[in-house]
């Protein structure tokens, strides 16, 4: 995961403030990997992740202005909106009865035989966790953030963080191990 | 391979997952979509706003017109 230095921050947010709108293709360009995956992993790669995944960079400018440096990092902002974002689609799939994990396989019969059988596995069990430690896990499993910028994604206290991941590992463990088990 | 090595494998293989191609062209399209809109919401209501103060002028001017026809018409009858 590569940061953003926070005076390049500064320098691209207030250019798009001031009208630069195509500045913000560099932010974009630079985080579309982060943001689609955890979209991705958190909704259990259903079909409207792109979707999604373009709605929380299309927020991310309309409320540019709201981001405050000293507060956190561009990243940690953008995961913010990025995750909250989940969280609503996943509310809302509740709401109106879809399933949670629909997931959608665009590999080919064979790449997924290759690939095999525990692959699924995982992504099942990861899309089985409550929301906030599934979110806990991803960010700091997959994009590797420091758990202090966890916290402030979730706007939980440190302690929360780590028992949420904790307890994910634990779950997912007790989810997999009769399944690794057998191989 | 055990546990360790089919959970690292997964970490990778999901850490590696790329957006599909043209993600950021779709976004900054959407981008500029909304900003259309917004400025075409703009605009009408500026035009909105002109218009209302357009018959609000016109308005006053009719009764600027009464005003002075019926300030004559008084002045006829204070003169005979």
């Amino acid at each position: 995961m590569v940061f953003l230095h926070m005076s390049e921050e500064e320098t691209i947010v207030r250019r798009v403030l001031e009208g630069d709108s195509q500045a913000f293709r560099w932010i974009v360009e630079r985080y579309q990997g982060p943001v689609y995956r955890l979209v991705r992993n958190l909704l259990a790669r259903t079909a409207d992740v792109e979707d999604l995944a373009q709605d929380a960079f299309l927020a991310a400018y309309q409320n540019l202005a709201a981001f405050d440096s000293q507060r956190g990092s561009f990243a940690a902002w953008l995961f913010t909106i990025a995750r909250n974002k989940c969280l609503n689609a996943a509310k809302r799939r509740r709401l109106v009865g879809h399933a949670d994990a629909e997931p959608v396989d665009s590999r080919t019969p064979e790449l997924a035989l290759a690939e095999g059988e525990w692959l699924q596995r995982f992504d099942a069990a990861l899309a089985a966790l409550p929301f906030e430690q599934r979110a806990a896990f991803l960010l700091a499993e997959i994009e590797g953030l420091p758990y202090e910028e966890i916290a402030r994604i979730e706007g939980v206290p440190l302690g929360t963080v780590k028992s949420r991941i904790s307890r994910a590992k634990e779950k997912l463990r007790g989810l997999l191990e009769p399944e690794l088990s057998e191989r | 391979m055990n546990n360790q090595d089919f959970y690292e494998r997964w970490r990778q293989t999901r850490a590696a997952e790329a957006p599909p191609a043209g993600f950021a062209d779709a976004v900054m399209a959407r981008l500029h979509d909304a900003e259309r809109t917004t400025q075409l919401a703009g605009r009408m209501l500026v035009i909105a706003w002109l218009a209302k103060r357009q018959r609000s002028l016109a308005l006053a001017a009719a009764g600027a017109a009464f005003l002075v026809r019926l300030a004559a018409a008084f002045s006829l009858f204070a003169t005979h």
